[in-house]
């Protein structure tokens, strides 16, 4: 798996189709067929995603529009954005 | 049906589907059917019509709802059997889809969230060819929109036929926006 350093820009995959459902997404691969939901805060992070956007830039832009203390959201936008990678959802640039 | 709202249950095999679809029936409430529903969208709304008309029960539930009924054969691989059904809905507008859970000690229901409810629908639903990307995307997006339309909640309850008309009570509640 791809390290995910701060600097790495991440693109979507074109594979991956979402559909809004209320505040949250649901994605679908086509390549894989599996499917995955995102609640809001995923979806935010899909949207900003949506132009290409590394991990600190996300991160910039949570912590603006989150209440989070910083190590918090570092750590679960690792994590997310991980997940992302290691399911193709996202690619680095 | 209850009081002109249709509605779907779904669940993973063996959670008990068509004991509860059963149980309804004979308190009295019309069925559309308990194998598979079609379900439409147009600009009045997402409609269910089922495949056919059925009821099919294991041998204990069919004797619990239906004593006397010994029904005939489904299938030489499953012991259940087709039950008479009594009056039956061809169509109806949806108004809720319910999701049975794991059993439970109480009776209860959880609204699911949107994105669950969404994969919930797609994971309950046929697909002639899962590779064909087309239509794979196009059931996303029909799945979307019901999701968003209908509400879906899980129902958690005893597997003890005592309990069903608590069950029964509580889709009551749901459906009248209780």
């Amino acid at each position: 798996m791809t390290d995910l350093s701060d600097d790495t820009l991440l693109t979507r995959n074109d594979q991956a189709i979402e559909s809004r459902v209320g505040d949250e997404t649901v994605i679908l691969h086509l390549e894989s067929g599996m499917y995955f939901g995102l609640d809001p805060v995923g979806t935010r992070i899909w949207e900003i995603l949506a132009g290409g956007a590394t991990p600190a830039a996300i991160r910039a832009r949570m912590q603006d529009e989150f209440d989070v203390a910083p190590e918090v959201l570092r750590a679960d936008v690792q994590v997310f954005l991980e997940s992302l990678l290691a399911h193709e959802i996202v690619r680095p640039a | 049906m209850i009081d002109g709202h249709a509605f779907a249950i779904t669940a993973e095999t063996g959670r008990g589907k068509s004991t509860l679809t059963a149980s309804l029936h004979a308190a009295g409430h019309r069925l559309l059917g308990d194998d598979a529903l079609v379900v439409t969208c147009d600009d009045s709304g997402h409609r269910v019509r089922a495949v056919y008309p059925s009821l099919r029960l294991n041998p204990d539930s069919a004797a619990a709802f239906f004593p006397g009924e010994e029904g005939r054969p489904m299938a030489h691989y499953s012991p259940k059997r087709h039950l008479p059904v009594g009056e039956t809905v061809e169509e109806a507008p949806l108004a809720a889809l319910f999701v049975l859970g794991a059993p439970a000690d109480d009776v209860s229901a959880r609204p699911l969230a949107a994105a669950e409810a969404c994969m919930t629908v797609i994971a309950n639903s046929f697909a002639l060819d899962p590779t064909d990307k087309d239509r794979a995307r196009e059931k996303l997006v029909k799945a979307a929109a019901l999701a968003n339309a209908v509400p879906v909640w899980e129902l958690r309850y005893p597997r003890d036929y005592a309990r069903l008309p608590d069950v029964h009570r509580l889709i009551h509640k749901l459906l009248a926006g209780e």
